[in-house]
């Protein structure tokens, strides 16, 4: 029997972290002149008491409300960060080289880990460009620079047209060594005045 | 140049007492992208030291370290070994799928939007050095491909198959089919 009539439960999580209030997204199982699917928020209480649990769980178990839950956490979270990203965007305290659901290790912090799944590799935060002075302070005139940067920056400077098109070997070289990110801006700068 | 030289169809190596150079016969496609190119083999390295470490590189030369190896995988899976169990078949397979898995691991730790990995992952170019440790020759395989099917994932999955079958040979109702390489029984 079916929550609402002519409803069917598309998702259902726990919206509280006493996890003793559930709601159940119904969506109906025609659509309407526009062809549209109607979505409706049924709130009831996660009690065995309650008919309406009793109802919801005849066509949805539990470990697929806690899955959801866990899923409709990720979306809320994402949805903060987005709208942080951009204030902090309209307010220059932040370059535009955001990686959110596009990057791969993104992603994997939305897949649900079972029994049966290993997590290999470590998922990363969103990554936000840094600020210029977070850039010149952390990673420039810094005694202790981040080799993963240093490669991240190599790799964009050769994908720079005036680098990929130079000819120069030599100076090309220069680049490819340098140990710090002083060294490898200098050897851009090099390329780019024999440009 | 060369205590040893090796001509090949489309190349030709030079084996030093320190060092191998091998010179292609055609210029190396791309080349203003060599430096990029070696950046990241340079970076693969030190995430995985199996592969060949190269000391230099320009159109035509890959000049790479010199490797003493006992022989290769392709030569181990063709001879009869003596001394042969199935610990180490077993430690020759599971480095093998741990360089092909280290190129997954790799591209998606360091890279973001391309993978890196050797296109001719054959057993030919697979060294075992004195200390059972493999090694990867042939560096200008490696490619940057942004879409997994040019990786031609095929070839890694047909040598596994043909490196695990090895030890029907030591069960001796196999045979080794040289023209297709692969073991079949004997009756």
């Amino acid at each position: 029997m079916a929550l609402i009539e002519g409803y069917t439960v598309d998702r259902a999580f726990f919206t509280n972290n006493e996890r003793d209030t559930i709601c159940a997204q119904l969506i109906s199982d025609e659509p309407d002149e526009n062809g549209d699917f109607k979505m409706i928020d049924y709130h009831l209480d996660a009690d065995d008491n309650d008919t309406d649990y009793q109802m919801l769980l005849q066509s949805y178990n539990l470990d697929q409300i806690h899955e959801d839950t866990f899923k409709n956490i990720r979306l809320e979270q994402n949805s903060i960060k987005r709208v942080a990203i951009e204030v902090a965007k309209k307010n220059g305290w932040i370059l535009s080289d955001v990686a959110l659901e596009d990057d791969v290790s993104y992603q994997r912090q939305d897949e649900v880990p079972d029994g049966n799944t290993k997590v290999v590799v470590e998922t990363k935060e969103i990554r936000v460009a840094a600020s210029l002075p977070e850039v010149l302070n952390e990673h420039v005139f810094t005694d202790n620079p981040s080799t993963e940067y240093l490669f991240e920056l190599k790799l964009k400077l050769f994908e720079m047209e005036f680098i990929r098109e130079n000819t120069d070997r030599e100076l090309k070289k220069n680049l490819r060594i340098s140990k710090t990110v002083p060294d490898a801006l200098k050897a851009a700068i090099e390329l780019w005045e024999t440009k | 140049m060369g205590n040893e030289i090796i001509e090949r169809k489309r190349n030709t190596i030079y084996v030093e007492d320190d060092k191998v150079i091998k010179v292609l016969t055609a210029n190396i496609a791309q080349s203003r992208k060599i430096d990029y190119w070696l950046t990241v083999y340079d970076k693969l390295y030190a995430y995985d030291n199996r592969i060949v470490k190269i000391y230099d590189i320009n159109d035509k030369t890959i000049t790479m370290e010199k490797i003493n190896y006992k022989y290769t995988l392709e030569y181990y899976m063709r001879e009869f070994d003596p001394s042969y169990s199935h610990k180490k078949l077993n430690n020759y397979i599971s480095q093998y799928m741990d360089i092909w898995n280290n190129f997954f691991q790799f591209s998606f730790t360091h890279l973001n939007d391309f993978y890196f990995f050797h296109t001719d992952y054959k057993l030919a170019n697979v060294l075992v050095d004195e200390n059972d440790n493999l090694r990867l020759i042939d560096p200008d395989s490696f490619k940057v491909e942004n879409l997994f099917g040019y990786i031609e994932p095929a070839m890694f999955i047909e040598n596994l198959i043909r490196l695990t079958e090895c030890r029907r040979f030591y069960k001796n109702d196999f045979y080794l089919d040289i023209d297709t390489g692969t073991w079949l029984p004997k009756n």
